[in-house]
């Protein structure tokens, strides 16, 4: 487990949950990416949940983008957890990534349980907008 | 009586000292005189002395002719010699002097007209006298006698006249030390060839000779051929007088060798003087060509340069740019026609007026350049001066109608000019013969304002002038504009009403400035514009109520406590969440943006500014710093499309005091799901 102020980092049954919370931006956005990438070593597939954050800007989406990539490399998916209520949502919707976005963990977990294993499968999708 | 006697000398003696020279050097076979230089003389006299002068010259001649035809014991034949020798010139002379007055060999027409009239006409009907003469008082031949006259007198004067008349003509340059020791070259060298030619009794240095005029010709043009020709006929005729010329060594008569010979020089010299000619005119056309050039880059300059003096009064004769106040904002936009050199008449001016109401005015003065650039002017600074005390805009027009009869330029003119009441938000105008103003109400629907029309300044037939009025809403955009931003060519003025109509719509909830742009851009195509073109937008805006300004130091550490602050104002001011996370986000975005790329000296400032205008908050995030280093950073590619997805209206103005971000959105905007 890594912890730094905004990072938490749990594992659980090869799939590691990255939550983010506060505030990540251009200041603290590379000590961050730091700890996610070395939390998320040795684990299949990456959660990262943006459930508590209360601002990310234009430099936590180019974290993302960097770990999305990393992760797609690897063979291993990365999906996000990002409810329709919460304040990152909006800001993922307008830079779309493609990465699949999830009003919360279990569904999150249940697209990447159904998701063949193999290599160079399509990015997993989110869950319907709930607009 | 002086100038008759000298006059008549003169000729006499070249006359004489010609005719002797042929009788005594060159008639050794005694078969008449085949060359004869004075038949030159007199026609060159005649050609070159006025007409009053003819006289002296014709009794000169007549009586050199006649005493030396007495001495040589010529006899009863002597009256019609004198008589075939004065009439042979007189002819000619009169006959090139009516053509080409005097001529000038190295052009071809006068060197045409020369050939025909002295070498050929003119010793043709003196040889027709001479031979008739000899048949009546001599021993008869009367074709043989006429073959020799016309053959040596064309010579004669082809190569002494033609040698006076080139010596005549206008030079191009004046002949350097070198052209003269040349010119010495070649006549010597032309003698030689021929003397060269009798003594060795070679052929082949008569064609050398050929050649030596042909280069003449090139080398020493006109008056070259005529020395060095001269120089020519007196050896050949002397080298025949010798005994040899070529025909005779063919086994020809000599009567008849000689006729050849002489042919034969004459038809060489005709051929050089026609070759100096042809260089003559080429190097002619070749100058008139360049100096045509010359004049033509000088035009283009100078027009270039009116174009320039105009453009710049143009532009120093037009109003402000822009006006901002609390409940307005204006920006103007001029662009002159881009394929036309010449500065146009129309104009835009802003003007406050003393009651707080905003006068707005755009014109087009009818013609081009510097005369429509001045009176443009004119009629724009006599608008603002009468527009604070005239009492409306109508009123206004007719005050400048008075005004503008009395300036050079402004015969016609068109204008609209509207009074706007930035409090009442209610609208004056009136047109003069102008493309009526446009109004965009909030909701996006453009109208545009056809009341208060009446004719163009300046023009004949008279109408009264009337207001229009109109009431707009808070967040309308009244927009003026000169024709040549909906005209175009081939086009009814309708399409480009309905086009501007369009686009109005597209664009009008943006600021003043980004509705100038958005019509620009959409409307004037760069690289399009056939005319130039004048505009004004004015944006009506909400009443300020709140306002939040911070400045920054431009670095990261110090634009901490920016998100925050600006979150707990917005939240004072009532913002919805949804909108006070998107407004907080672009706010950072640009703020982050200006200390990254706006400035490399952190002390300086950044601004922040936000307001509440009407049902918009406003954001402004304002660079102190040139944009020296802006490489791209491809990590923060996503803050403009941040931006552009969470506000209605981002414009960027990078200018050489820095860049300004300016945000606005709609605080009723519907973006909560």
């Amino acid at each position: 487990m890594t912890e730094s102020a905004n990072v938490r980092i749990t594992r659980d049954d090869g799939v590691a949950v990255v939550s983010l919370a506060g505030e990540i931006d251009l200041v603290n956005a590379a000590e961050v990416a730091r700890a996610a990438d070395q939390g998320i070593d040795g684990t299949e597939h990456v959660i990262v949940d943006l459930e508590d954050i209360a601002f990310m800007d234009s430099q936590a989406i180019a974290l993302l983008d960097r770990l999305a990539g990393r992760l797609e490399r690897e063979g291993r998916a990365l999906v996000v957890v990002a409810p329709t209520t919460s304040v990152p949502r909006r800001v993922l919707e307008i830079v779309d990534l493609g990465i699949g976005l999830f009003e919360g963990r279990d569904s999150a977990r249940a697209a990447l349980a159904s998701r063949a294993v193999d290599e160079g499968s399509p990015p997993i999708p989110g869950d319907p907008a709930v607009r | 009586m002086r100038r008759f006697s000298l006059i008549l000398l003169v000729v006499a003696a070249a006359y004489a000292a010609g005719s002797l020279i042929a009788f005594w050097w060159f008639d050794a076979l005694g078969i008449g005189p085949s060359f004869y230089p004075p038949a030159g003389v007199t026609l060159a006299a005649l050609v070159l002395l006025p007409k009053r002068d003819w006289p002296a010259a014709i009794l000169g001649a007549g009586l050199a002719e006649g005493t030396v035809d007495l001495w040589q014991g010529l006899g009863m034949l002597t009256p019609g010699y004198v008589l075939a020798n004065t009439v042979e010139p007189f002819i000619a002379a009169t006959m090139i002097r009516r053509f080409v007055g005097r001529p000038d060999l190295q052009r071809r027409h006068d060197l045409m007209v020369f050939l025909l009239f002295g070498v050929v006409l003119g010793p043709l009907v003196g040889g027709s006298i001479g031979a008739t003469n000899y048949t009546l008082f001599g021993e008869g031949g009367w074709v043989r006698f006429l073959l020799h006259w016309w053959i040596g007198d064309g010579l004669g004067v082809l190569a002494v006249g033609g040698s006076i008349l080139a010596w005549r003509s206008a030079m191009r340059r004046r002949p350097t030390t070198a052209d003269w020791i040349a010119t010495a070259a070649f006549v010597l060298a032309a003698v030689g060839l021929i003397l060269a030619e009798a003594r060795f009794r070679s052929l082949a240095l008569a064609y050398l000779a050929v050649l030596l005029l042909g280069w003449t010709a090139f080398r020493l043009g006109t008056r070259g051929v005529a020395l060095v020709g001269f120089a020519l006929s007196f050896a050949v005729a002397t080298a025949a007088a010798q005994g040899f010329d070529p025909y005779t060594g063919l086994g020809y008569r000599p009567g008849l060798a000689l006729a050849y010979l002489q042919t034969s020089i004459i038809l060489v010299l005709v051929g050089a003087f026609a070759l100096a000619s042809e260089i003559h005119e080429r190097e002619i056309a070749l100058e008139d060509r360049s100096r045509e050039q010359e004049r033509r880059t000088f035009a283009e300059a100078t027009a270039r340069r009116e174009h320039e003096i105009a453009l710049t009064l143009q532009r120093s004769l037009l109003g402000p740019a822009s006006l901002r106040t609390d409940r307005a904002s204006v920006a103007c936009f001029y662009g002159a026609a881009v394929d036309d050199m010449q500065a146009g008449g129309d104009w835009h001016d802003v003007i406050t007026l003393p009651n707080g109401h905003i006068g707005l005015a755009v014109g087009d003065v009818l013609g081009r350049g510097l005369t429509a650039a001045a009176a443009m002017g004119q009629l724009r600074v006599a608008l603002a001066a009468l527009a604070p005390e005239t009492s409306s805009p109508s009123a206004l027009i007719e005050r400048l109608e008075a005004f503008a009869a009395g300036i050079d330029g402004a015969e016609m003119a068109t204008l609209v000019f509207a009074n706007l009441d930035p409090v009442s938000r209610s609208l004056i105008y009136a047109s003069a013969g102008h493309p009526p103003p446009l109004v965009v109400a909030p909701d996006g629907t453009a109208t545009f304002l056809w009341d208060g029309r009446a004719r163009p300044i300046g023009a004949s037939r008279p109408s009264a002038r009337v207001d229009g009025r109109a009431r707009l809403a808070e967040g309308s955009t009244l927009v003026l504009y000169t024709d040549g931003l909906v005209e175009r060519r081939g086009e009814s003025l309708d399409v480009g009403l309905e086009r501007l109509r369009e686009v109005a719509e597209g664009v009008a909830q943006r600021t003043a400035e980004g509705v100038r742009d958005g019509l620009v851009s959409a409307l004037l195509p760069s690289g399009d514009k056939a005319d130039d073109v004048a505009a004004v937008v004015l944006r009506l805006e909400g009443l300020v109520t709140a306002v939040f300004e911070r400045r920054h130091p431009a670095t990261l550490d110090s634009l901490r406590p920016l998100r925050p602050e600006l979150t707990s104002w917005l939240e004072e001011q009532d913002v919805d969440a949804t909108a006070r996370d998107a407004i907080v986000l672009s706010v950072w975005e640009a703020a982050v943006n200006a200390v990254e790329h706006g400035s490399t000296d952190p002390s300086d400032a950044i601004t922040v500014r936000a307001s509440i205008e009407g049902a918009d908050v406003v954001a402004e995030v304002v660079d102190g710093g040139g944009w020296r280093q802006r490489t791209p950073d491809p990590t923060r590619g996503n803050g403009l499309p941040l931006m552009r997805g969470s506000m209605d209206e981002v414009t960027v103005t990078t200018g050489d005091h820095g860049t300004t971000v300016r945000l606005r959105r709609r605080l009723e905007h519907s973006d909560v799901s």
